[in-house]
C-alpha cells in the first residue's frame, strides 16, 4: 500500500487471470515471465508451494496463488505462465497464473484502496482495486501473497 | 616446532621489513639526527632478528642482532650516524636480502656468515671506526662478501656456467679425440627467459638445434634432469662440432624464449686444469655437499653447486579476492552441469560412437580435476580462525577465576574458505561454554581429585569427506537431570515427556532456543542464546553437531563439516516418478534385501546386516510418493551412516553415481528438513538432494 503512495502519478501493472477474475501485479516486482514447465515437487511443504523449477541454472521455488488464496487448484493449460517475482525479503519466487493478459498503466486516482477485513481472507491479499476501461482489476499485495503461512 | 608452514609469511614480512629499513636508512642519511627514524629502524631490525631466530636462521639472526646493537647505541646517543656507517648498513641490508633469496630458493639461509660486515658493525659499536679506515675496509669487505655470497658457479665470469661442468676422464678423452679430428669443442650456457613456461620443451628444442650441427657431450644439469625441468633458468652444454662457435650460438638462439646464449671455444688441454680449480673451489665453498662432486654419474657428473637447481621451496603467492574465486567456482559448476547435459544428450540421441564416449570421459576427468583444483584453491588452514582462542581462554581464566588451559591440535586442517570464516563464532561459543559451564572451579576440582587446572581440548581433523572439530573439556559434564528439570520447568517439554526422554534426547534439548542451565547469568555465557545459535550456524554450513557427555568427567562437542559446499558426488535414485540425490559421503553400502528379511521391532521395520540391526526408512512414505515397486520384489536399500547410527533407505531403483552441483532451495522453502538442496540435472530438470542426516 505504501508503495502506491510513493510511486507518484502512475503505476504499471501486469494484468493476469486467475479463474474468472483479473488481478494486477505491480510491474516493478516482475523479473520474468516463463512458460509452464515441469515443476519438481518438494515434499513436506505447504500445499501452495508447488515445487521448484530450473530457471537458467538457478533453482527457483514456485507457488500457486490459487491455493494460497483458497481458490480451486490450478488447471494447467496452454496459456498458463509462471511469473518470476523478485522480492526484497523472500528473494526470487515464481507464481503460477492462468493467463497473462496485458500491461496497464493506472493513475493513482484510478486506484481505490480497500479496507482491511479480517473476515474476508481473499481481500487480505489485495492492496487495492484498479479501475480501467470499465473493468475492475484486483491489485495483489504481493508481500501478503508470498508471506509464509505461520 | 615445525616452522615450514610459516616460511611464506616469514619471507613476505622480511621483505617488508627490508624495504622499510631501506627507506628509513635512506632518510637517516639525509637527516642523521631524526630520532623517529632511528627508532623505526631499531624496531624493524629487532623484529627481523626475532623472526629469523624463531625460524632458526642463525646467521641472519646474528647479523640483525649486531645491527640492532648499533642502533641501540645510536638511540642512546652514544655514537653518531655518519656516512661510513650508512654504507655499512646498506651492505648489511644487501646481505640480508641475499639470505632471504637463499631461503626462498632452498629454505636454507646459506653458509655466508658475513663476518666482515659483523666486524665492521662491532667496530662502529666500539667507536673505532673513522671515515678513513671505513673507506679502506669497505671495498675489501664488499669483495669478500661477494666472493662468499656468490657460491654460484660464476668464477669464469658473467654467467659462463659451462666452465663449472665436471668433465670426467672419458669425456676429456672424447674431447681430445674430437680435437684431433679437427673438430672444435665449445662450452655453451643457455639462459631461458624468466617468463618461459615450458622450460623443458625449450631446452629440448635447443638440444635438437645444436645436435643438427654437432654433438652434445655433456650437459649440466643432466639431460634427464633438464627433461624433468629440474633446472633453474639456465643450463650448460659442452658441444663438439665442425661448425663455428657463432653457428652453435645462433642455433641455440634460434629457439624462441631463449634469453641469451653465452659460449666460448673450449681449450681442451686446459679443461682438465679448470676442472681442478673448480673442484678445489667447490671444496672451499660448499663443504656441506662434497657428495655431489665425488659421486660422478656417468657422463654427466654435474657439479650442481647452486642449490637453486632444486625447485624453489616456496612458491610465489598471489592474493585473490574471494569473490573472484566464487565466480570461478560458479563457472566450474556451470561447466559440470553442461558436461552432465552432454552425457545425457549423447545417451539419448544414441550417438554412442566410441570416439564420442572417449571424449566425454576425457571431459569428465578434466572437469573433475578442475573442480578439485578450484576447491583446493579455496581451502585454507583452519588455523587463522583458531589462533584467537588461546588469548580468549587466557582472558576467560581471569574473568571466571578458574584455572584452565587450551590444547589445540590439527590447526593445519584445511577447509573451504567460507566455512573457515564462519566457524569461528560457533567454536567460540563452545569454548566459552566449556569454560563457563563445563569446568569446575579449582577448589571443586581438587575435591574431586582432578588436576586443579582444567583442560579444554580443540582437535580438528579430516575424516573422509568431512572435517571434524571437537571441543572437549574435562569438567563436570552435562547434568542430564538438571537439564530435564529445567526443560520441564520452562515448559519446553511436559513432565511426562521429560520422564520418558533418553539421556541423548535430554542433551539435545540444550540446542533449543532460550535454554540455559547456568545457575547464574554471566557475561561469558548463560544468556541462553548460545547453543541454538551454534547449531543453526553449523547447519547453515551443511554441518552437524553432536554432544557426548559423562557426568563428572566432561563433555565433548563434535562438529562435522563437509569439505566442500558446492559440488558433491551423489547417488541418484528413483522413487516413484521422482529423482532424488543422496550424498555419496553418507552412504555406506547398498543392499538387496528380500522382503522376508524385514523384521518388525516395536512396530518399526528393521533389517539385520552383519550383526547390526538397522531401521528401515521407506522413502516413498516419507516423501509421500507412490512406490512403483511390487511389494514382493526385493528391496533396494541404501545404508547411510550418521555418526555411529545407521539407517536403511528404501528406494525404487538406483540410477547411478553423478557429480552434482548443490543449489539452495532458497529461504522460501526452508521448512523441509529432509531436503538439503537441489541440483540441476543434465536434462535441465531439478532433482532434490536428500539429507540423510536429517532422516536418521
Amino acid at each position: 500500500m505504501e508503495e502506491l503512495k510513493v510511486v507518484g502519478e502512475t503505476t504499471q501493472f501486469i494484468v493476469i487471470r486467475l479463474g474468472d477474475e483479473q488481478y494486477g501485479i505491480d510491474i516493478k516486482y516482475i523479473d520474468n515471465i516463463v512458460r509452464m514447465q515441469h515443476i519438481t515437487r518438494v515434499p513436506k511443504v505447504d500445499a501452495y508451494l508447488k515445487g521448484v523449477i530450473n530457471l537458467r541454472g538457478e533453482v527457483i521455488p514456485v507457488m500457486s496463488i490459487r491455493i494460497k488464496m483458497g481458490l480451486e487448484p490450478d488447471v494447467e493449460s496452454k496459456s498458463s505462465r509462471i511469473i518470476i517475482l523478485k522480492l526484497e525479503q523472500q528473494g526470487t519466487i515464481g507464481v503460477i497464473v492462468d493467463e497473462v493478459k496485458e500491461v496497464v498503466t493506472l493513475e493513482n486516482d484510478q486506484i481505490e484502496k480497500i479496507a482491511y477485513d479480517s473476515k474476508d481472507d481473499r481481500k487480505n491479499f489485495l492492496c487495492g482495486i484498479g479501475k480501467c476501461d470499465g473493468s475492475l482489476i484486483s491489485l495483489l499485495d504481493l508481500n501478503a501473497v508470498v508471506l509464509e503461512n505461520v | 616446532m615445525d616452522v615450514s608452514q610459516y616460511l611464506e609469511i616469514f619471507l613476505d614480512e622480511t621483505n617488508e621489513h627490508l624495504q622499510s629499513l631501506n627507506t628509513q636508512i635512506l632518510s637517516l642519511e639525509r637527516d642523521p639526527e631524526n630520532m623517529d627514524t632511528i627508532n623505526e629502524i631499531f624496531r624493524a631490525a629487532h623484529s627481523l632478528k626475532g623472526m629469523a631466530g624463531t625460524m632458526g636462521y642463525k646467521r641472519m639472526q646474528n647479523l640483525t642482532h649486531d645491527m640492532e646493537n648499533v642502533f641501540s647505541e645510536v638511540r642512546n646517543g652514544n655514537i653518531k650516524v655518519n656516512a661510513g656507517m650508512i654504507d655499512v648498513l646498506f651492505q648489511c641490508l644487501d646481505a640480508l636480502e641475499e639470505y632471504n633469496t637463499n631461503i626462498r630458493e632452498s629454505s636454507d639461509e646459506g653458509t655466508n656468515d658475513n663476518e666482515p660486515l659483523i666486524k665492521q658493525l662491532n667496530a662502529i659499536m666500539n667507536g673505532q671506526e673513522d671515515d678513513g679506515s671505513a673507506a679502506e675496509t669497505q671495498p675489501a669487505a664488499q669483495e669478500a662478501a661477494q666472493a662468499d655470497a656468490a657460491p654460484a658457479g660464476q668464477e669464469g665470469g658473467a654467467g659462463r656456467k659451462w666452465l663449472a661442468i665436471h668433465l670426467n676422464e672419458s669425456v676429456q678423452n672424447v674431447l681430445r679425440e674430437a680435437v684431433r679430428q679437427g673438430k672444435k669443442a665449445y662450452g655453451l650456457t643457455v639462459k631461458v627467459q624468466e617468463s618461459c613456461i615450458l622450460k623443458a620443451a625449450r631446452a629440448f628444442l635447443v638440444f635438437k638445434a645444436i645436435e643438427e650441427i654437432g654433438e652434445i657431450i655433456v650437459s649440466d644439469p643432466s639431460a634427464q634432469d633438464i627433461e624433468d625441468e629440474k633446472f633453474d633458468l639456465d643450463f650448460s652444454l659442452v658441444v663438439i662440432s665442425d661448425g663455428t662457435l657463432e653457428q652453435a650460438i645462433a642455433a641455440a638462439k634460434g629457439v624462441s624464449e631463449i634469453e641469451e646464449v653465452l659460449g666460448d671455444e673450449m681449450d681442451v688441454a686446459a679443461a682438465a686444469g679448470i676442472q681442478e680449480t673448480v673442484e678445489t673451489e667447490e671444496r672451499k665453498d660448499t663443504p656441506a655437499a662434497p657428495a655431489a662432486s665425488t659421486a660422478p654419474t656417468a657422463g654427466a657428473a654435474v657439479a650442481a653447486k647452486k642449490p637453486a637447481a632444486n625447485k624453489p621451496v616456496v612458491n610465489r603467492t598471489v592474493r585473490v579476492d574471494i569473490e573472484k574465486l566464487d565466480t570461478l567456482m560458479n563457472l566450474v559448476s556451470e561447466l559440470i552441469i553442461a558436461k552432465n547435459s552432454l552425457v545425457s544428450a549423447s545417451t539419448v540421441s544414441g550417438t554412442s560412437s566410441p570416439a564420442v564416449n572417449e571424449q566425454i570421459e576425457y571431459l569428465e576427468s578434466v572437469t573433475t580435476s578442475l573442480h578439485e583444483s578450484v576447491m583446493k584453491v579455496r581451502m585454507v588452514p583452519i588455523e587463522s580462525t583458531l589462533k584467537q582462542f588461546p588469548r580468549m581462554v587466557r582472558d576467560l581464566q581471569k574473568k571466571l577465576g578458574k584455572k584452565m588451559e587450551l590444547y589445540m591440535t590439527g590447526e593445519e586442517t584445511e577447509l573451504d574458505r567460507t566455512v573457515v570464516d564462519q566457524i569461528g563464532d560457533p567454536l567460540m561459543h563452545l569454548i566459552r561454554n566449556s569454560a563457563d559451564h563445563g569446568l569446575e572451579s579449582a577448589e571443586v576440582r581438587k575435591e574431586r581429585g582432578k588436576p586443579e587446572v582444567g583442560s579444554i581440548f580443540l582437535d580438528a581433523y579430516q575424516d573422509g569427506n568431512n572435517v571434524v572439530i571437537e571441543v572437549r573439556d574435562d569438567g563436570n559434564g552435562i547434568d542430564t537431570e538438571a537439564v530435564r528439570r529445567k526443560a520441564i520447568e520452562r515448559g519446553v517439554v511436559t513432565p511426562e515427556q521429560g520422564e520418558n526422554m533418553s539421556e541423548k534426547e535430554v542433551i539435545n534439548l540444550l540446542f533449543n532456543a532460550g535454554f540455559s542451565t547456568a545457575k547464574t547469568v554471566t557475561d561469558v555465557s548463560g544468556r541462553g542464546v548460545g547453543l541454538d545459535v551454534v547449531k543453526s550456524m553449523i547447519e547453515s554450513l551443511s554441518g552437524e553437531v553432536e554432544v557426548k557427555s559423562k557426568l563428572g568427567e566432561g563433555s565433548a562437542w563434535i562438529i562435522r563439516l563437509p569439505l566442500t559446499l558446492a559440488i558433491i558426488q551423489a547417488l541418484m535414485v528413483d522413487i516413484g516418478n521422482e529423482k532424488y540425490a543422496i550424498s555419496l559421503g553418507s552412504i555406506q553400502t547398498i543392499e538387496d534385501i528380500s522382503p522376508a528379511d524385514v523384521k518388525l521391532v516395536q512396530a518399526k521395520e528393521v533389517i539385520q546386516l552383519r550383526d547390526l540391526v538397522i531401521p528401515l526408512i521407506r522413502l516413498s512414505e516419507i516423501l509421500d510418493i507412490e512406490s512403483k515397486k511390487n511389494p514382493e520384489d526385493n528391496l533396494v536399500v541404501v545404508i547411510v551412516k550418521k555418526g555411529d547410527k545407521y539407517a536403511g533407505l528404501v528406494v525404487d531403483e538406483l540410477i547411478g553415481q553423478q557429480e552434482i552441483v548443490i543449489k539452495s532451495l532458497g529461504k522460501y522453502i526452508s521448512k523441509c528438513k529432509i531436503i538439503s538442496g537441489a541440483t540441476v540435472l543434465g536434462d535441465g530438470e531439478v532433482a532434490l538432494i536428500l539429507d540423510a542426516n536429517a532422516l536418521i
